[in-house]
């Protein structure tokens, strides 16, 4: 221990009593360190933290597992909720809900808010009691009974001023009247950012339990119960139906994890990953480079080691004291990190806040907890072994008798030597990787923003509208007629050219529903081809301006009473029936209710882009085409409206707004948005993304210059006396430069070529966030090729400068 | 041969070092005894091997060949390890050069060779290094940094942390080459001192002034140790030879 105090002290010293070195070490690997942190840091907010409920790890979320694709479900059949409620004796509570938005009314204009319709038991399953009144119970769920609404705390604040008196109050919600019961505390946004809650309709159940709708289910498991148990009991439950329904057997697994796994998208959690690997790759750079460093600063004090040595100090020792120098650099650029690390945390949270489709909000905060410390402190033993091992083990290795023949002068022999040419080798190799991700990723965002929709989307404001009401939904030809007339009225509006009505606009789209023709079995939805369902109003194609490729779009005379008809896109006819014509062809679907129809193709047209915010994420990049049916065929409660406008899109907004309310005043119109802003939401995550590569990219790319700095720096100073003697000796400028240079570029040219190998590996992890772009690019592999080079030859410009200067009087009096 | 007051015995050691296939004798067939509390000077022209020779004598290197007995322990084939823990212990070093470390004080320059012993505590460590510093009259000059110390200054303090293990034996090498006439004497006298009070001493020199402080003088040539008269004549041949070398005669020698 006084051993260690002894050198630590000295260790310190010796620091302090060179800054430069220290704080060019200390930024080097704080910036590598920190935005490891910065990633771990934001995995366990997003991923791995808790929600924030009394024992949230007794909460489990049940969901399903499809044996045949492996695809993961987290929501169930309500007639699966009813069956587990009734039969698991592993759960002391046990809820379903799903997530929406929902209409509230009051004095004020009616808003559209971020809602949950929940069954009675959410709460006490998530263990959290209202501020104020009380939250849904049994009686609430009952068929006929009143309908109650409980506010979220923001909203209470806002709408209410936090008004006591609201319990009781009546409103009008989903365009039904219906009381305010309670008030949830502050921060309760279950499950993502809800202001309102909502007994769940479960008079729903008369379709078939395929054509159910889903929900998610929670469960509190009972004490002395575990969560395998409730999975076991869950799967035999499974098991109990594919018997008992064998009309509905699914290729099911139970699969019940903790709430917290399922409260994140896998997306995010897949890109976090990505990003950890990418990370990674930055601190190993930042690693490679300290090692330089402290391996150039061990070579300059060779002479104190060998001192130390034949005072007695063993070749452990030696390393002990390499290695405590370069603990004392992380310790310290772990605090620098751990700085960044918030800062990035805090940007990278508001952020994803900002998003379309953003995480919980519980999980938008960036701690430093016990947690990152923990991290950090790992990462700190981790970086002091990878980048002062492998120089305090050299620099140990000491040969004492050299004392005795260099006496007072003489050269001290190079600690760095090929050692460092490797390291910066390594360095240019991991940050090419970067360099090439992050022209990926920028790739990625340009070919999103300059997207060929497939559309006409110039000058087109949209708007969302839900259609809650009884009279809608009890007859679909109140809402055909509705929206035909809400079509024309906006049609003749001042500044508007044109207005059509959709369930999906183009890039908006996160659905997709089974097709089968007529030689597929309808009862094996596991193996039916996919593809997008929009419903459309008759002018649709005109509106969007999607070419007819052969057959007819829909007319006035595909109503509610004819022949059930649909259009495809090119690209399923292609798939269904390649080599034929799709018209006249068949095809059966799924309904939003559930219930299958069989209807026949009359035309196909050109291909659209439905994906929006999932395009480039994985299943997003699949392109499965579209199929579209009549308005007037078709039932639905949520409707977006889309007009072209003569100005700027957004100067309508009111005039959208007033058209709908003297239709319906009780219904909001939300996400009013023109095109453009769809588009960019869709590509706004890749822009984040790209906007973190391009930094990491940019911090490896500063360190391996900085690096390579150093490494020429060092040569020119380790060379100046046979500089000296060549310049004696009439060598021209060039030699010079060349002596200087060529290691360096050969550690360039071999690290480039390792890099552009390592790239293409990583290109592979990357492609899951790629859009239109190949994993192997040329254009952004060339372009960061290109603009490293630019970068290292730039770096060895002033070393090789300084080396020119050297006259031959200066390099013989150099010791 | 063993003589029960030496507390260095060598026997017939030689040292050779290959480079480039090219075989160098730098010490051959080397018998030596120093006792207890004698000083020794070693002396010879350049290349004739002193500093090899103190390298083995200080475990800083080890013989191709011989025996070698410190404190009457063989300690020619020790691994580095041993030998590290011996030098601690047993052997004080000072060099032409110093050989302080800048980045510490003197007092932490002296206690250096203690903070690689095992079971001496830090305030004992301080006290013996303090009491070295005494010895040398280097105690008040504690907290300064070898750069804000003289030449003289500097090679005393080197001296105290020779002597803060209470080493068997001192090793100096050339400790007055790096300084001038009046310091150099005042490091002298130092050792002279050190000698009085009963530390042994090896120390090599090619000042014969200095020399003359050594209670005993060793010369050595081509690797060997010789008698002085011996070393006279052969250099007396030596420069003989090259002087006729240099007017293209060849002398082969008998």
């Amino acid at each position: 221990m006084q051993a260690l105090l002894f050198d630590l002290r000295h260790t310190l010293r010796s620091l302090l009593n060179q800054p430069f070195f220290t704080l060019t070490t200390v930024v080097m690997l704080g910036m590598g360190l920190g935005l490891v942190l910065f990633m771990f840091g934001a995995i366990q907010s997003l991923v791995l933290q808790s929600p924030p409920y009394p024992n949230a790890d007794q909460i489990a979320h049940f969901g399903l597992r499809n044996s045949v694709t492996g695809e993961r479900n987290i929501r169930v059949g309500v007639n699966t909720y009813l069956d587990i409620a009734e039969s698991q004796q592993s759960l002391a509570h046990i809820g379903a809900f799903y997530s929406g938005t929902i209409n509230l009314s009051d004095q004020q204009r009616p808003t559209r808010f971020e809602g949950s319709n929940v069954t009675h038991g959410v709460f006490e399953t998530l263990g959290i009691n209202p501020v104020l009144g009380r939250v849904i119970n049994e009686q609430d769920m009952q068929v006929g009974a009143p309908a109650v609404a409980v506010l979220g705390y923001d909203l209470w604040q806002q709408r209410y001023g936090g008004d006591a008196s609201v319990i009781g109050r009546p409103v009008r919600v989903n365009s039904r009247n219906a009381t305010i019961i309670g008030v949830m505390p502050e921060g309760f946004r279950f499950p993502e950012r809800e202001d309102i809650w909502i007994p769940m309709n479960l008079d729903v159940l008369d379709g078939t339990r395929n054509s159910a709708p889903t929900v998610e289910v929670i469960g509190r498991i009972a004490a002395g119960k575990s969560s395998a148990q409730a999975e076991t009991e869950f799967q035999a439950l499974l098991e109990r139906v594919n018997q008992q329904y064998p009309q509905a057997r699914r290729a099911d697994t139970a699969v019940v994890k903790p709430l917290a796994e399922n409260m994140v998208s896998e997306i995010y959690a897949r890109v976090l990953n990505i990003m950890l690997a990418a990370v990674s790759l930055v601190l190993l750079v930042a690693c490679a480079n300290v090692a330089g460093l402290l391996s150039a600063r061990a070579a300059t004090k060779q002479r104190e080691r060998t001192i130390r040595s034949v005072m007695g100090a063993t070749r452990w020792r030696l390393f002990w004291e390499g290695l405590l120098e370069a603990g004392v650099i992380t310790c310290l650029a772990a605090a620098v990190g751990l700085v960044i690390a918030k800062l990035c945390g805090n940007w990278f949270m508001s952020a994803l806040a900002s998003t379309e489709h953003p995480p919980p909000s519980w999980a938008l905060h960036f701690h430093i907890d016990a947690y990152l410390i923990g991290i950090t402190i790992v990462a700190v033993a981790l970086t002091t072994l990878l980048s002062g091992f492998v120089p305090a083990w050299r620099s140990s290795k000491i040969p004492e008798n050299q004392i005795m023949r260099e006496g007072g002068h003489g050269a001290i022999s190079s600690g760095l030597g090929r050692l460092g040419k490797c390291l910066i080798a390594i360095e240019i190799a991991l940050s090419l990787v970067l360099l090439v991700s992050a022209g990926l990723v920028i790739r990625t965002v340009i070919q999103i923003e300059n997207i060929d929709t497939g559309a006409d989307v110039h000058r087109t404001l949209t708007g969302r509208l839900a259609l809650m009401d009884q009279h809608y939904r009890s007859d679909a030809r109140v809402t055909t007629q509705f929206l035909e007339r809400l079509q024309e009225d906006l049609s003749n509006a001042p500044g508007i050219a044109m207005a059509t009505v959709t369930d999906t606009l183009p890039m908006t789209n996160v659905r997709r529903g089974w097709v089968a023709t007529a030689n597929m079995d309808i009862e094996d939805e596991d193996h039916l081809p996919m593809s997008v369902p929009i419903v459309v109003a008759d002018n649709y194609f005109n509106f969007f301006r999607i070419p007819l490729v052969s057959g007819r779009v829909f007319s006035q005379h595909d109503d509610a009473e004819s022949e059930l008809v649909m259009v495809v896109s090119q690209d399923l006819a292609q798939r269904l029936w390649p080599q034929e014509s799709a018209e006249g062809k068949t095809l059966t679907i799924k309904t939003g209710s559930g219930a299958t129809e069989t209807r026949t193709v009359i035309g196909v047209v050109g291909e659209v882009e439905y994906d929006g915010q999932d395009l480039g994420f994985g299943s997003g990049n699949v392109r499965v085409g579209a199929y579209y049916l009549p308005l007037t065929q078709s039932k639905g409660q949520f409707w977006s409206v889309a007009i072209h406008t003569l100005n700027e899109p957004h100067t309508v907004a009111s005039v959208l707004r007033d058209v709908v309310a003297r239709q319906d005043s009780d219904m909001p119109v939300y996400w009013i948005r023109s095109m453009d802003d769809w588009i960019e939401i869709a590509s706004f995550r890749h822009q984040l993304l790209a906007t973190i590569f391009i930094g990491f990219g940019i911090v490896a790319l500063c360190l391996t210059a900085s690096g390579l700095y150093a490494l020429l720096s060092y040569t020119v100073t380790r060379k100046t006396r046979e500089i000296g003697v060549h310049r004696a000796m009439g060598a021209p400028t060039w030699v010079i430069v060349r002596n200087i240079t060529k290691d360096s570029l050969l550690q360039v040219a071999v690290g480039s070529f390792v890099g552009l190998g390592l790239s293409m590996l990583f290109a592979q992890l990357l492609s899951y966030v790629l859009f239109d772009v190949s994993p192997f690019d040329p254009v952004s592999f060339l372009l960061a090729v290109l603009f490293f080079a630019l970068v290292c030859l730039t770096a060895s410009i002033v070393p090789a400068f300084k080396a020119v200067r050297i006259t031959p009087m200066q390099a013989l009096r150099y010791e | 041969m063993s003589n029960g007051d030496a507390i260095i015995q060598m026997r017939n050691i030689g040292k050779v070092f290959y480079a480039d296939e090219v075989e160098t004798h730098a010490l051959a067939g080397v018998h030596l005894d120093i006792n207890q509390g004698e000083y020794v000077s070693i002396s010879g022209p350049s290349g004739c091997g002193k500093s090899t020779l103190l390298s083995i004598l200080g475990l800083l290197d080890s013989p191709s060949s011989g025996q070698y007995l410190l404190a009457n322990n063989a300690v020619e084939a020790l691994n580095r390890g041993q030998r590290s823990d011996i030098r601690n212990r047993q052997i004080g070093f000072i060099f032409q050069a110093f050989n302080l470390i800048g980045d510490m004080t003197v007092l932490e320059n002296v206690e250096l060779p203690l903070s690689y012993r095992k079971g001496v505590s830090s305030s004992e460590r301080r006290e013996r290094a303090v009491a070295a510093l005494e010895k040398v009259d280097m105690a008040h000059r504690l907290g300064h940094y070898p750069a804000q110390l003289s030449g003289g200054q500097q090679q005393r303090v080197a001296v105290a942390r020779a002597l803060v293990g209470a080493p068997a034996v001192l090793l100096a090498d050339e400790p007055t080459g790096n300084l001038d006439s009046k310091n150099g004497e005042q490091v002298m006298q130092l050792l002279d001192e050190l000698h009085r009070q009963g530390s042994t001493i090896c120390m090599v020199t090619h000042d014969s002034r200095y020399a003359d402080y050594a209670t005993r003088k060793i010369f050595m040539f081509d690797g060997r140790i010789v008698d002085e008269e011996t070393m006279h004549r052969l250099r007396a041949e030596e420069d003989y030879r090259h002087f006729d070398e240099h007017k293209g005669l060849r002398i082969r020698s008998a």
